[in-house]
């Protein structure tokens, strides 16, 4: 049982993703056989389907959401939530927040209870490896209209199902644009004549510049120190071209001593010797680790998604434009052009089979999918969705927000994702390498060591089902 | 483990100083032994108290001025943090829970835990020795391992996510604790106080509820001390057999509003909900101290 | 013991009431216990041999390769280590603290007159037990907080009395002082515990014997060595126990200060392992292999500290000289 996830849709994918530029979906992953023995979901209630009830969604049903309350909150599917049950009188939408996504989940999964529609993320979300065989596949989601009459696989921008599909079956949804690239306050580099680093050359001088004035580089918290491993991968993409993204995402033995991999670790490993990485990063909790730079302003840049925005709103410093920037290449003539940009639409929601209304926890997504769901998540916060054409081009006034569609609209064909580290659940393990990385202490060689061991552990293990990722 | 002491000598030295206190001279070796006693003890009362008040100041305090310095004052004493927690985190629903789940785990676990350790210390039957080691033995066993069978098992009887069913649990894993530490009260009271209730015409029930019970109440109230805090403070139970929000206990509450405060950059919120988890139970020892002491000083933990 | 020889002839008179009342207050407690706590841990002995990945309904079974497989997981085998580190440490350091406290709030008093304890002892004896009455969730908590390399308390201190050096230094965030930072937090949370223990245990002992002692001319430490010690030998062998199972669990106590096993997994633990290998890897049977580890490690721990006070002289019967 193995499929693949096709390749010209992931380049592809996200092309003028905001800049409703269309794409035809060709050939999008034809399923190969579903995995063993699909068991009959005789457990849930289904009333009968018609267009204005695509999944057959029983009267008054209780559905039941259990949603990741990180960076962007959980509100946002009540919101939806509130559609859905105006649409569907009697219906009822049950919205729980939680940021133990596996912990509080398993027992659920174990016991055949598990809910409707989950948001599966943070740091304690479940390796999807494990569940894949227990989710229903989101397809017919997909074929149906939305609340406005329009069928909704053509209202998303293209290529949404890439990162969602897992040997050819489309089980997670992911609902938010996320654009992966280092941050940094526009404005506190207008004020001192600083440029953002297109290479880790400029990104040293850049370091030198931020210690003349006291400052620091870099920033990293202990529960996010694997930050700048997206930020080293994706710039050893950048520099070796999607070889090196291959050979790691399908755990190929020494694919971390790549040249690409081991150049940008060594430009890391300067920067740390050198000072430029704020101390103490090992032992501080994460957000208090970002406010040093949104708040405090003693690291210049931060590397994370495009949540952070969101995340840090009761953290920033006024006057703070925050913007973002692709990651900085290793030579002046990379494989990929310095635009290129890990970006993929993030925010996974799965909707298990056993649950007591699938066709409940569809019908939320199919809610979140309406333009006013998608607009007002834009709105409140900061971010994108998948759904076309609900950012205006002020970006509600966040430079955030602009600055993702302006690297997105620059990245044009060069844009590239990165999973096995989510659905094998390895970034615990490359955590711990990191923190003593960026605390100096690990040289190259034993973070390659540390880093190679831990793609292999996973790669050996017989029981671990792997994706073969192209 | 082997059995416990009993009959043990009453303290012969009172705690405190004798009520008639002459005048006496103090050497110097005497002052010097004091000077490093008192330096010692005080250095400990510091590194115990300094966390907490810290805690409480930086409770007051917003999220912006925390990050800023450790030690700032709070630039106004508002208790708009403890208005956070206090919604943000339900500690007040979570706190009725934890003293409903705690209370009658408790009452139960004392009751069986003084049937069950009264029958084992006091009459004689084959497998008594077995079913005592093996209650003690299941002390040591990592309560991670059975946490997800007890998971399947509580389902199994309907008494997953009710607080009946966390309850239950609470009482079974606090019995063999239970059992052990009265086991020894029960084997040192006297035989003859049996006998004499037996020869008055009571039969075993009431011997042991009007009679033996009562004898046992000093190893009683220790017990249920160390229960109650040991049951108020349970966190791996509820977090894996009570998911339901609406029946979480303090500590659940606790850990999860603390997750989220690191997501939502609130610590100003975190303080707060720590101070508001260990107020209550602070305050209680603090007026019950005496009693505790004295009760734990009666009891027999060795 | 008496009334152990005398209950000997009571047995044999089935009478209702007896009968009635052994099944009530035998069968009920044991029924629930063997419910809820022995076959939970049966069963657990029968995942620890499947590949469940505690996610879905179907299991295999695999024998013993889940064992296998702990054995050259270098993770897990750095969190074992970890955890005999802190069985030995922490009670040690936890007991020696408890005993000084509980020494001088009892007899550390002047050395004439009656034996008693320093004055204001009562003060320090509630103090120190004030953590114990927190729960351990929020003790982590807050020594999360006091140990943040630039907020936090410790650095202030530190740096308010002019070692700058440790302005920013991360306590948790170096593979030097990580673990020694976990166990001060654990020693601080039951210290005040046994120091209570320790103080009912001394009290015990009768003052003729520190009478006795102090005419001889022993000094305090003398007394404290070769009177207090060996008085209560039987409170500290079951405190050590005590501590050396809650220093083999010390999950919330990690989890709350280090989440992510500390650098270099110097204060991973294995329950702190199991817990990230079930819940954030879905692999439930070799996560409850390596409990079955656990509970192991703790019975050969207690019987360790057994035999250890058995080969030292202690008494089998653990009757304390009175």
């Amino acid at each position: 049982m193995s499929s693949e996830l096709k390749p010209f849709n992931r380049r592809l994918f996200l092309r003028g993703a905001l800049a409703t530029s269309l794409v035809p979906v060709a050939g999008v992953l034809a399923a190969c056989a579903s995995p063993g023995g699909d068991e009959p979901k005789g457990t849930s209630t289904n009333g009968a389907k018609s267009a204005e009830n695509p999944f057959g969604l029983a009267a008054n049903t209780e559905v039941d959401a259990v949603i990741f309350n990180g960076g962007y909150g959980y509100d946002y599917v009540t919101f939806a939530g509130g559609l859905a049950e105006a649409k569907h009188s009697g219906t009822k939408i049950k919205v729980q927040p939680s940021t133990e996504i596996a912990q509080e989940l398993q027992p659920r999964f174990v016991g055949g209870n598990p809910p409707d529609l989950i948001n599966n993320g943070g740091a304690g979300k479940i390796s999807l490896s494990t569940i894949v065989d227990q989710l229903e596949t989101l397809d017919d989601v997909l074929d149906a209209t939305n609340y406005g009459g329009t069928k909704i696989a053509d209202s998303l921008y293209p290529g949404v199902k890439l990162p969602g599909t897992f040997n050819g079956k489309f089980v997670a949804l992911n609902y938010v644009m996320t654009v992966f690239s280092l941050w940094h306050s526009a404005s506190l580099f207008e004020e001192n004549g600083w440029t953002p680093p297109k290479t880790w050359a400029e990104a040293k001088d850049l370091g030198a510049k931020a210690k003349a004035k006291g400052k620091y580089l870099f920033v990293f918290g202990k529960e996010a120190a694997n930050y700048y491993q997206w930020t080293m991968v994706d710039s050893a993409i950048k520099e070796g071209g999607h070889e090196v993204r291959l050979a790691l995402e399908n755990l190929a033995p020494k694919a971390w001593s790549h040249p690409a991999v081991q150049g940008v670790l060594k430009e890391i490993h300067d920067i740390v010797r050198a000072g430029y990485i704020v101390p103490g990063g090992a032992g501080t909790q994460f957000t208090a680790a970002q406010a040093k730079w949104s708040n405090d302003q003693q690291a210049l840049l931060y590397s994370s998604g495009g949540w952070i925005e969101n995340e840090m709103k009761k953290a920033t410093k006024a006057g703070f434009r925050m913007t973002g920037v692709p990651v900085p290449t290793l030579s002046t003539s990379p494989a990929l052009p310095f635009e290129a940009l890990r970006a993929a639409a993030g925010e996974p929601f799965i909707v298990p089979a056993k649950g007591k209304s699938p066709a409940g926890g569809k019908e939320v997504l199919r809610a979140m999918l309406s333009n006013e769901a998608a607009a007002n998540f834009s709105k409140t916060r900061l971010a994108p969705t998948i759904v076309k054409g609900t950012v205006p081009a002020d970006g509600y006034g966040s430079t955030a927000l602009v600055s993702q569609t302006k690297m997105l609209e620059a990245a044009g064909q060069h844009i590239f994702d990165f999973v096995s580290e989510g659905y094998y659940g390895m970034g615990a393990d490359q955590l711990v390498l990191w923190n003593s990385f960026l605390a100096g202490d690990l040289d190259v060689a034993a973070m390659t060591k540390g880093l190679q061991s831990v793609s292999d552990k996973i790669a050996n293990d017989s029981s671990i089902q792997k994706i073969k990722v192209s | 483990m082997t059995a416990l002491a009993t009959g043990k000598a009453r303290p012969a030295t009172p705690a405190t100083p004798v009520p008639l206190r002459r005048r006496r001279r103090t050497s110097r070796g005497d002052i010097a032994v004091a000077a490093t006693s008192h330096t010692l003890l005080v250095a400990w009362a510091v590194i115990v108290i300094v966390p907490f008040l810290w805690t409480v100041m930086s409770s007051f305090k917003s999220t912006g001025e925390i990050l800023a310095s450790p030690f700032s004052l709070p630039s106004e004493w508002s208790f708009r943090n403890y208005t956070a927690a206090w919604t943000g985190a339900g500690i007040g629903g979570y706190f009725l829970n934890t003293v409903i789940v705690v209370g009658a785990a408790l009452f139960i676990v004392m009751l069986l835990g003084a049937m069950c350790s009264y029958v084992l210390a006091r009459f004689r039957f084959p497998g008594n020795r077995l079913i005592y080691n093996a209650l003690i033995t299941s002390m040591t066993f990592p309560l991670f391992l059975a946490i997800v069978p007890l998971f399947f098992i509580l389902r199994n009887f309907g008494l997953l996510n009710t607080l009946p069913g966390l309850i239950l649990t609470y009482v079974a894993f606090a019995l063999p604790f239970t059992v052990f530490f009265l086991h020894s009260f029960f084997k040192a009271l006297p035989d003859e106080i049996h006998e004499a209730a037996q020869i008055d015409g009571a039969g075993e029930w009431s011997t042991f509820f009007r009679v033996m019970l009562p004898m046992a109440k000093p190893g009683l109230a220790s017990v249920a001390i160390f229960n109650f805090l040991g049951l108020w403070n349970q966190f791996l139970l509820p977090i894996v057999l009570n998911t339901d929000r609406d029946n979480y206990v303090l500590t659940q509450g606790m850990a999860v509003f603390a997750s989220r405060a690191g997501y939502a950059v609130d610590f100003g919120a975190l303080f707060a909900a720590v101070v508001m988890t260990v107020l209550p139970v602070l305050v209680i020892y603090v007026i019950f101290q005496r009693r505790l002491e004295g009760s734990v000083s009666q009891g027999t933990f060795r | 013991m008496l009334g152990g020889r005398r209950a000997a002839k009571r047995r044999g008179r089935l009478t209702f009431d007896r009968v009635s009342f052994m099944a009530v207050f035998l069968v009920l407690p044991l029924a629930i216990f063997a419910i809820f706590v022995i076959s939970p841990f049966v069963q657990a002995l029968y995942y620890a041999m499947t590949d469940w990945t505690g996610f879905s309904p179907d299991m295999r079974f695999i024998g013993l390769e889940n064992f296998v497989k702990l054995f050259g997981d270098d993770v897990f085998l750095r969190a074992l280590l970890n955890n005999v580190v802190l069985a030995i440490v922490v009670p040690i350091v936890t007991i020696v603290l408890a005993l000084a406290i509980a020494s001088m709030v009892t007899v550390g008093g002047p050395s004439t007159g009656t034996v008693r304890g320093l004055r204001g002892s009562g003060f320090y004896r509630i103090v120190s037990f004030f953590p114990y009455t927190v729960p351990a969730i929020a003790i982590g908590l807050i020594w999360a907080q006091v140990y943040d390399p630039s907020r936090g308390l410790l650095n202030g201190l530190l740096a308010g009395v002019g070692l700058d050096g440790f302005a920013d230094f991360p306590w948790l965030g170096r593979a030097t002082t990580a673990l020694p930072a976990s166990i001060f937090v654990i020693v601080w949370g039951f210290v005040g515990f046994y120091t209570v223990l320790f103080v009912a245990a001394i009290k015990g002992i009768p003052a003729e014997t520190y009478e006795a002692a102090r005419l001889d001319g022993a000094g305090r430490l003398r007394t404290v060595f070769s009177i207090t010690i060996p008085q209560i030998r039987d409170s500290v062998r079951t405190a050590y126990v005590y501590l050396g199972i809650i220093a083999l669990d010390a999950f919330i106590y990690m989890q709350a200060l280090n989440p992510t096993g500390g650098p270099e997994y110097s204060t991973l633990t294995m329950s702190q392992q199991l817990y990230m290998v079930a819940f954030r890897k879905g692999q439930f049977g070799y996560a409850t292999a390596m409990g079955v580890v656990l509970a192991v490690v703790t019975l050969m721990f207690a019987a360790i500290v057994f035999l250890a006070d058995r080969l030292t002289g202690g008494r089998a019967d653990g009757k304390e000289r009175t």
